[in-house]
């Protein structure tokens, strides 16, 4: 199967890793090749910070560059441009800044390899994006990360990849159960708050204005359905404490912006979604597939096709080994 | 002639400044560095506020022609920092590409410049064609709007760039061992192209640096249209009018102080303008207490500033000496700070500006008070002697003050109306209390009279006291020991 059928059309895909050496830079080489030879229009790349280093900065291990193809555009900082070793034709200074100076547009005249690092701002990368549809891109990939999930928002129709692999744990069953559950992030449905926030947490009943919560461990429910609305992070402590209030949690809905602001962990997220409370976001991901590395940079490796069936069975997308 | 941070802050100068609207970063830089003009700089002076007013006018008669040179001025990107090292280093090709872009938007704006009816009247700011610095980037003259050296630049370039591209054509369908063989060839293929890449850019600068000095030239030209358009704007919008510069006296007619007019504005209250006129020789302001007269100094020193700067003046009239200095010489609580009490602060700032004095040139020193830091009988003193100093000096001063005893000397004496309203009525009036301010105010004429020199300074204070609303027992106590 290809990545290019999972992804469809859309204007634009995250890349996204759930750890270090994922594969999530193998699996956007694989999707570049893919659209290169499906011809499907010119394609942008461009990150959120920076990506891309031969050698990771972490692990030190060898970490594939990015290999772009002539006629594609790219966005990156004007630093890394000496590091990129296609030939380029300069489009445009974005005016748009990061802490290797300011984010250049250039065409690859030539295929070569890319180091990117793009606006780190939200209302940045929504401009960057404007300007490289201008230009003629007509696929925006982004280069990603799972915490900065706020910076992809407001690409209508845009779509994510998640790569995971081996790296992430010795045990295959807990890299599956833990890229399960982040699958489950990125799939939440969208949610709606009837009103403001009024704070940090906010209670809404299910018509009606809200209405502030200062301790979540005394929470008071009518006993309707009620919509929690977090603004920012919902953290584990506050997980935790919502698990120990003496409150029912069926039809009780927790609403954040976006899939990052839930900072629980898998036990939490998993005991209060059997206590019957349910996950929403404003600003929905739509998850189109996952790809994952047998290979570890710690030396193990799994069994390629068993972990693939594995990861399958537990995500509703399709799962892809990135090295295929 | 200079003026502190605080000094301008103070009149009100860095309000009107920062009310400027320039386009460009290089209108911003001109502003910043335009400073006042001094005595031998009356053409130059002229020059730009005559600028100002052919700008009004293309604001009136073609208004969306000058916009149009505005919103090119604001594609103008600062870059100052390439221009200064490209003499004497190899640009990037960033650089190359922004002086490329540089070169475009310069001779649009050039374009739809010389459109404009008044253009070729306006001084210091004549654009010229930036072709010869365009052709050495884009030789092939292919129009485009980004930057690329084209293969067939140098042979060297050629060479590296066919070899890359025919191995790229190999190494998308290689795999393996013979994958990384290609992916080697490449890398050296790409690193000769980046050497002959580095060697042309060098070579670009350099047959840029000729062209430098006429790229400076024009985005000065840009910036110092774009302050005047800026300034322009400022004046139909608060309809400023262009001030006669020199001349042996300072005129002000209904003169304005916005940044007062609009603070009162927002409680309802309309700034009364104030008219008067300075000579050589101290010219007194008293008046009631809270009759504006730091206003009124304040609306002085702010026009006179605006003018010397090259801005319309808020007023209906006014005539502006080319003053060699302006002092304003007040209480400033940054004195405190610095160890010194308010009036210690005071007569230093008073005697640096005397010392100033000797250095020539017409000065404009604006006192407002003082000496009342002090104990009345020595500070009456101070001030008279000080008027006394002054009178024979080449120096424009006005002094607002609540001391009598001085006037004698001056050559000219304003008082503000004050409450004169109420002391032909009423002057008991003990029901006010209650919202004294704004009785003070409704009270109050704030306009200016001229009143022959050496006339008391009108006794409102326990007036005022009361309209505050101060205890009765402390006025009677007050009105006892004040004789009556």
């Amino acid at each position: 199967m290809k990545l290019l059928d999972c992804i469809g059309d859309a204007p634009a895909v995250a890349m996204l890793g759930m750890c270090k050496n994922a594969g999530k830079t193998t699996a956007m080489n694989r999707l570049i090749r893919e659209l290169a030879a499906a011809g499907q229009g010119p394609v942008a790349l461009t990150s959120i910070g920076r990506d891309g280093e031969a050698t990771d900065l972490v692990t030190g291990t060898y970490k594939p560059p990015i290999y772009m193809r002539e006629g594609m555009l790219a966005a990156t900082a004007e630093q890394l441009l000496s590091f990129c070793d296609v030939s380029r034709e300069i489009l445009a200074a974005t005016g748009l800044y990061t802490s290797l100076g300011e984010v250049i547009v250039f065409r690859a005249r030539s295929d070569g390899f890319v180091q990117l690092a793009g606006p780190g701002i939200v209302d940045h990368m929504k401009q960057l994006r404007e300007e490289l549809t201008r230009f003629g891109g007509k696929t925006v990939l982004i280069d990603g990360a799972l915490s900065r999930l706020s910076l992809l928002a407001g690409a209508e129709g845009g779509v994510c990849v998640l790569s995971t692999g081996a790296s992430l744990d010795r045990d295959m069953e807990k890299v599956v159960a833990d890229t399960a559950y982040v699958a489950s992030l990125l799939t939440l449905e969208q949610g709606q708050a009837s009103g403001p926030a009024l704070g940090k947490l906010t209670l809404f009943a299910e018509e009606g204005t809200g209405e502030a919560v200062s301790d979540i461990a005394a929470l008071k429910r009518s006993g309707g359905a009620e919509t929690l609305l977090a603004e920012g992070a919902f953290t584990e402590s506050q997980g935790r404490r919502l698990l120990q209030a003496h409150c029912p949690k069926v039809g009780l809905t927790l609403l954040v912006r976006d899939a990052s602001c839930l900072m629980l962990r898998r036990e939490t997220w998993e005991a209060l979604r059997l206590r019957g409370m349910e996950y929403r976001v404003l600003q929905p991901t739509r998850l189109a597939a996952v790809t994952v590395n047998p290979f570890s940079a710690g030396g193990w490796q799994f069994d390629g096709a068993a972990f693939k069936e594995k990861m399958q069975a537990a995500v509703p997308v399709p799962v892809l080994d990135v090295q295929e | 002639m200079e003026l502190s941070f605080e000094q301008k802050e103070e009149i009100g100068l860095k309000y009107v400044r920062d009310l400027l609207e320039p386009a460009s970063p290089y209108g911003v830089k001109y502003l910043k560095n335009e400073g006042f003009y001094g005595p031998g700089q009356q053409a130059a002076l002229e020059e730009e506020l005559e600028n100002v007013a052919l700008l009004l006018e293309a604001l009136r008669e073609d208004e969306a022609g000058l916009r149009d040179v505005q919103h090119s001025l604001s594609y103008l990107k600062d870059l100052s920092g390439s221009l200064e090292n490209c003499a004497n280093q190899a640009l990037t090709e960033v650089e190359l590409f922004e002086i490329s872009a540089l070169c475009r938007r310069l001779a649009e704006l050039k374009k739809l410049a010389e459109k404009l009816a008044v253009y070729s009247a306006l001084h210091g700011v004549a654009l010229t064609s930036p072709e010869g610095a365009a052709q050495v980037l884009d030789p092939e003259d292919s129009g485009r709007q980004s930057f690329y050296v084209e293969d067939g630049r140098t042979p060297a370039l050629e060479r590296a760039r066919a070899e890359k591209r025919r191995l790229e054509t190999a190494l998308r369908q290689a795999e393996g061992a013979e994958k990384e063989r290609l992916q080697a060839l490449r890398q050296e293929a790409a690193r000769a192209e980046e050497e002959e890449l580095k060697r042309i850019y060098e070579a670009m600068s350099m047959d840029l640096r000729p062209h430098l000095p006429a790229l400076k030239a024009n985005v000065a030209a840009a910036g110092r249209l774009d302050a005047g358009i800026a300034k322009a704007i400022l004046a139909r919008r608060f309809g400023c009018v262009c001030p006669r510069i020199g001349g042996g006296a300072l005129r002000l007619e209904e003169a304005v102080h916005p940044q007062a007019a609009a603070e009162m504005a927002a409680r309802d209250r309309a700034f009364v303008p104030i008219s008067l006129r300075l000579d050589r020789g101290v010219t007194l302001l008293t008046g009631a207490n809270m009759g504006g007269k730091s206003l009124a100094l304040k609306t002085v020193l702010l026009n006179t500033a605006l003018a010397l700067s090259g801005c319309f003046v808020f007023a209906r009239e006014a005539q502006i000496p080319l003053f060699a200095r302006i002092e304003l010489i007040n209480r400033d609580f940054a004195d405190t700070s610095r160890g010194l009490s308010s009036f210690g602060g005071e007569i230093l700032r008073l005697k640096d500006a005397l010392a100033h004095l000797e250095e020539g040139g017409l000065s404009l020193i604006v006192m407002d008070e003082l000496a009342r830091g002090t104990n009345a009988r020595e500070g009456a003193a101070i001030l008279k002697g000080t008027v006394a100093y002054l009178s024979g000096k080449n120096a424009m001063t006005l002094l607002a003050t609540h001391y009598d005893g001085a006037g004698a000397l001056a050559v000219r004496h304003y008082q503000v109306k004050g409450l004169q309203k109420m002391h032909q009525g009423d002057r008991s009036l003990g029901s006010l209390s209650r919202d004294g301010l704004r009785q003070i105010e409704q009270a109050m004429d704030y306009g200016l009279m001229e009143v022959p020199p050496g006339t008391d300074c009108p006794q409102d204070a326990i007036a005022i006291c009361r309209l505050l609303g101060l205890p009765e027992e402390i006025l009677q106590e007050g009105r006892l020991s004040h004789g009556e």
